[in-house]
């Protein structure tokens, strides 16, 4: 749950991860995913509603990770992030006449994906190691409380 | 509109294995209203805008980026307000 305090903190860092799963997933599934999965070019149109809904779901695992809580990416530069991010943009803008996306821009997707994927397993397991933390400290002072 | 399942599942899926959230609360089902900013701003760009879903033009990218990061902001607030600490 989100406390008075930080609900502006958490609007902000929901917007940005929604914004980076925006810019870097939904082109990629409108131009490579899209075409193979739908073979009718009319219905391409419904196509933009479900990579819409898939990035902003996909924007969920992102703010998960980029956003609040235990963040797999602290240890990164935030704006090395935000560069990279940037350059996806930009290579994106400078390439959309060719009619697609290059290799590089392909490979840095790939990429994108086994960091979000690891950091589920990271964040997945930082949250257990808190969650035994937890108990283990429980039990010690039920231990504590039934000697005394 | 033949989207809207898919929109559904993927949010309840996300707020079950992301989240972990309880479905039968505010951040649960009624979750799938944080949405509706992006239902409204593909039917935009379907309608109105009329994008090339190949985005082979620097127009049709620009109108996507632009429509889908201001559908962004009203669903930040609306999931903010959905989260909100009440206790």
């Amino acid at each position: 749950m989100i406390s008075r305090s930080d609900a502006l903190k958490t609007a902000i860092n929901w917007w940005s991860s929604d914004a980076i799963a925006i810019i870097t997933f939904s082109p990629f599934l409108l131009l490579y995913v899209a075409p193979r999965v739908i073979l009718g070019g009319h219905l391409a149109g419904l196509w933009l509603g479900g990579c819409g809904s898939l990035s902003a779901s996909l924007s969920a695992v992102h703010s998960g990770y980029l956003g609040c809580g235990p963040s797999w990416s602290a240890g990164r530069n935030p704006h090395h992030v935000c560069h990279q991010r940037g350059n996806d943009v930009r290579s994106l803008v400078t390439h959309a006449p060719g009619g697609g996306l290059p290799r590089l821009q392909l490979a840095m997707l790939a990429l994108e994906l086994t960091s979000l994927c690891v950091g589920t397993v990271v964040t997945e397991g930082m949250r257990a190691e808190v969650e035994l933390e937890k108990r283990a400290r429980l039990e010690m002072f039920g231990v504590k409380s039934a000697r005394c | 509109m033949g989207y809207l399942p898919l929109v559904f599942i993927s949010t309840l899926l996300a707020a079950l294995v992301n989240y972990h959230r309880p479905i039968l609360s505010w951040c649960g089902v009624p979750g799938l209203t944080v949405y509706i900013p992006y239902i409204a701003g593909v039917i935009i760009l379907r309608g109105r805008c009329r994008i090339d879903p190949k985005l082979g033009k620097v127009q049709d990218v620009a109108r996507f980026a632009l429509t889908l990061l201001a559908a962004a902001i009203p669903s930040a607030g609306i999931g903010t307000l959905l989260c909100w600490e009440t206790t």
